[in-house]
């Protein structure tokens, strides 16, 4: 049986995903970011309180969760000082961590391998140009330029309701892709400069197939698996971004359910009275952190193996 | 191929993880570290020394200082004229004793004669009147709280009198103001060589780490029973209360409300929280819409539960407010039997759409980006939004925002710090002329009360006027007060003998004893 092209996709997927799972550490990796992504996604029907500055509980309750019997209890992970049911904000929390997370991540990797293709194959001035400029941007350290770049849009002054206004609110998101573009473009041009040397490439050339096509049919597809693990890469390091200026007062705003606000509304002298509070965000974080590392680390095993 | 193939990108993400985790576990092993360490300096309190944290004093100059811990350096080294007590009444410091004119515009103030500069040389009414001019002569703020002092020179005996141009009731609370040490007549070098008569001397100041001062054992009111008092240093308040804990402080009176409900479950301390007329509040301006429309005022009132508000943004320290800057701190002027109208979110609901909101208010929520502020604002959102009022809380650093933002802001919290009598706030913000009038407030039977309380000898006259005051503000006022806050102080066990000041810097250690 000949195998048909579509088939064909569905036999090298199953054989990544086999290759991914076939380390338990990936597996297990894998398996937490989905089931974050499952909160992220269904995170409102699955918190017992769906509105996250529900403040009708009595405040300062310690955690109910039973791990030994399995039981949740009233408030699992307690309730914090303004009487907000900790675990329905973890809950929420995913999903503000994933959509910011990942929708900069896809910017990023969009972007970036555009203009990294682009740059890579046309070479020549455009090349030169661009590349200092994406040197200039990785020397300065990433927590550095977002910080200064949320300081300086967030204390733009905006109409209320006004597109201005909407960006400022995304600022994270424009951060993201701010910071990230460049790594993805750098990657993206070594990639090209290999393949753009290839028989395929030089045949298309003498074809006179049109840049855009020779970039988009005959580079980008030898290059994904490349791109494919600098996007799992970037997005573990998005959401210890979005994580981090939450945490320190830069990212989302409160009472968001942001677990890096989260974090930061709850230490000093509150960790004393409500350690609750504080540890279950960060652990969310931390075990989100290392899952989606260990994911990606799984990805690059396949996408190696599958070359 | 059986051999793995490393790309370098894996080794540096797993390094990177292992040295966070590195980094993660030196922190927690050194925070338990930190935490058990200090045990051992306990010891230390053996010899008659009290040590007291504060937050580093930025100057020591008495026109400029105004944090606690500049106040508590100036009031162990110096003496004020008068002072004031827990319940805000005048006690008699350098001044032993005053009396009024029948007419009330001129006060005699008695200085005491047995008083002494560290020097030796007796404090005269002279370094009294010296100090004022040098007051005058640099227009501090000590000078423009005595500008309705017709004139101020010594009278018979050693008496100080100052007569005024039109009465004012609360004309001496002026003397008590923090800034107001007596120096000694023709002192130089103020703020950085203390000739002063106060409880102690000074023995040395290490910029940045501490004050080390000696009992004074000529004081006029009796040599201190502690030998050598100590202020110590801090950058930032956790690390103050750390000190404590770990023992290498006896005392702090600045910490946060969790932190001292920590302090107040341990045996190794006696704590005290005394309720001030500081206060926090939410306010909305009057004078443009949606704030002029006195239904949306009472929306916001309505809208809202104080004490849920003080029992989890205040943790139950301190009072709950009754949308007045007048609290019970105030004692007789305190509108006690106010009946605040229980939260009805559907009523407050209601008037909005009477006042041409059928669907809500969607507003911003100015709130200063510290202490409890942040939390008061998510408290505030939360209640508000049942009634159909949508907040966006907007944090502000501080710096900037109390320069000039947070009187043009159409929402915003505001914290007002303690003060003594009633008659400040209402002419610092309620007066429709108040220079901080915030809410840009104007309602002339407000304007007319505040006057008359302002100029009246007539005790009765005064208190009914602060209460009509209070109950204007109440019905129908722009501002929603949740809470008084409650004024700290945590000491070692074995410390006794301090009483507490609302403000806390100017707590007297003299009475302080070790055991």
């Amino acid at each position: 049986m000949n195998p048909t092209p579509f088939s064909r996709q569905i036999v090298a997927l199953r054989r990544f995903a086999s290759i991914l799972l076939r380390h338990p550490q990936s597996a297990l990796g894998t398996a937490l970011v989905f089931f974050f992504l499952f909160l992220a996604v269904f995170g409102a029907q699955l918190a017992p309180y769906p509105n996250p500055n529900d403040q009708s509980h009595a405040p300062r309750l310690s955690p109910t969760i039973d791990i030994g019997a399995l039981q949740l209890g009233e408030h699992p992970f307690g309730t914090d000082r303004l009487g907000r049911d900790v675990y329905s904000r973890v809950i929420l929390g995913a999903s503000s961590i994933f959509r910011i997370a990942g929708l900069g991540t896809v910017i990023s990797v969009l972007v970036g391998s555009a203009v990294g293709l682009y740059m890579g194959y046309r070479g020549g001035w455009f090349d030169e140009l661009l590349g200092r400029v994406i040197d200039a941007l990785l020397a300065i350290p990433a927590l550095l330029l977002a910080l200064v770049l949320v300081g300086i849009i967030r204390n733009l002054d905006f109409e209320i309701g006004s597109w201005q206004a909407e960006l400022a609110d995304n600022v994270v998101l424009l951060v993201i892709a701010v910071l990230y573009v460049p790594v993805v473009a750098r990657v993206a041009r070594s990639s090209a400069l290999d393949i753009k040397t290839r028989e395929f490439v030089e045949a298309a050339e003498i074809r006179g197939e049109p840049t855009y096509y020779i970039i988009y049919r005959e580079i980008l597809p030898s290059v994904i698996p490349a791109l494919v693990v600098e996007a799992s890469l970037r997005f573990s390091y998005a959401i210890f971004l979005v994580a981090s200026l939450g945490f320190l007062g830069f990212g989302a705003r409160p009472p968001s359910p942001d677990w890096g606000l989260m974090v930061n509304e709850n230490r000093g002298g509150f960790y004393q009275l409500t350690p609750w509070a504080l540890d279950f965000p960060a652990l969310a974080i931390a075990i989100l952190v290392i899952a989606v590392n260990l994911m990606s680390d799984g990805i690059r095993r396949a996408v190696q193996k599958g070359n | 191929m059986k051999k793995q193939i490393k790309a370098p990108a894996s080794d540096l993400s797993r390094r990177d993880f292992l040295q966070v985790f590195a980094a993660g576990a030196a922190t927690a092993v050194g925070t338990i570290a930190l935490k058990i360490a200090p045990l051992a300096n306990m010891a230390g309190a053996q010899d008659n020394t009290l040590r007291i944290a504060w937050l580093t004093p930025a100057t020591l100059d008495p026109r400029s200082a105004s944090g606690d811990s500049e106040i508590a350096i100036l009031n162990a080294l110096y003496d004020y004229l008068i002072e004031t007590d827990a319940a805000a009444n005048l006690v008699p410091r350098l001044a032993s004793s005053w009396d009024l004119s029948d007419d009330g515009l001129t006060y005699t103030l008695h200085i005491r004669e047995d008083a002494t500069w560290h020097d030796g040389s007796p404090v005269t009414v002279d370094d009294v009147l010296w100090t004022i001019q040098w007051h005058r002569d640099s227009e501090s703020t000590v000078a423009s709280l005595l500008t309705s002092a017709a004139s101020i020179d010594a009278g018979e005996g050693n008496t100080v009198v100052i007569t005024l141009g039109e009465s004012n009731p609360d004309f001496l609370y002026n003397l008590t103001d923090n800034k107001f040490v007596i120096l000694k007549s023709g002192a130089e070098n103020i703020g950085e060589v203390f000739n002063g008569s106060g409880p102690f001397t000074l023995e040395e100041m290490i910029p940045g780490d501490r004050a080390i001062l000696s009992a004074n054992a000529d004081y006029w009111g009796g040599a201190p029973a502690i030998e050598r008092l100590e202020f110590i240093f801090f950058d930032d308040q956790q690390a103050g209360i750390a000190a404590v804990q770990g023992g290498t402080a006896d005392g702090i009176m600045r910490l946060d409300n969790s932190s001292f409900l920590g302090f107040s479950a341990d045996v190794n301390f006696n704590t005290t929280d005394i309720p001030t007329s500081g206060h926090h509040l939410a306010r909305l301006r009057a004078d443009r819409a949606p704030g002029d429309d006195v239904r949306v005022r009472q929306a916001f009132k309505l809208a809202t539960d104080r004490d849920a508000i003080w029992e989890r943004v205040q943790l139950g320290f301190g009072a709950v407010g009754k949308d007045s800057p007048i609290g019970p701190a105030f004692g007789q002027y305190f509108l006690a039997e106010a009946e605040v109208p229980p939260r009805d979110p559907a009523a407050a609901a209601a008037l909005l759409a009477e006042a041409g909101y059928p669907d809500g208010l969607d507003m911003t929520l100015h709130v200063p980006n510290s202490g409890t502020w942040p939390d008061l604002a998510i408290a505030f959102a939360a209640q508000w939004e049942e009634a159909g009022i949508r907040v966006e809380i907007q944090l502000e650093d501080e710096n900037s925002y109390w320069v000039e933002d947070w009187m043009e802001v159409d929402l915003g919290i505001t914290g007002w710090g303690a003060r003594p009598i009633p008659q400040l706030y209402l002419d610092l913000a309620y007066h429709s002329e108040a220079p901080w009038n915030e809410s840009h407030y104007s309602d002339a039977r407000v304007d007319e009360l505040i006057e008359l309380a302002r100029a009246s000898l007539d005790q009765a006259e005064r208190t009914a006027a602060y209460k009509e005051i209070q109950q204007i503000l109440l019905d129908s006022g722009p501002i929603v007060v949740p809470y008084f806050f409650a004024q700290f102080m945590v000491l070692a066990s074995h410390v006794s003998g301090v009483a507490l000041h609302p403000f806390a810097g100017r707590t007297n250690f003299g009475g302080a004893s070790l055991g």
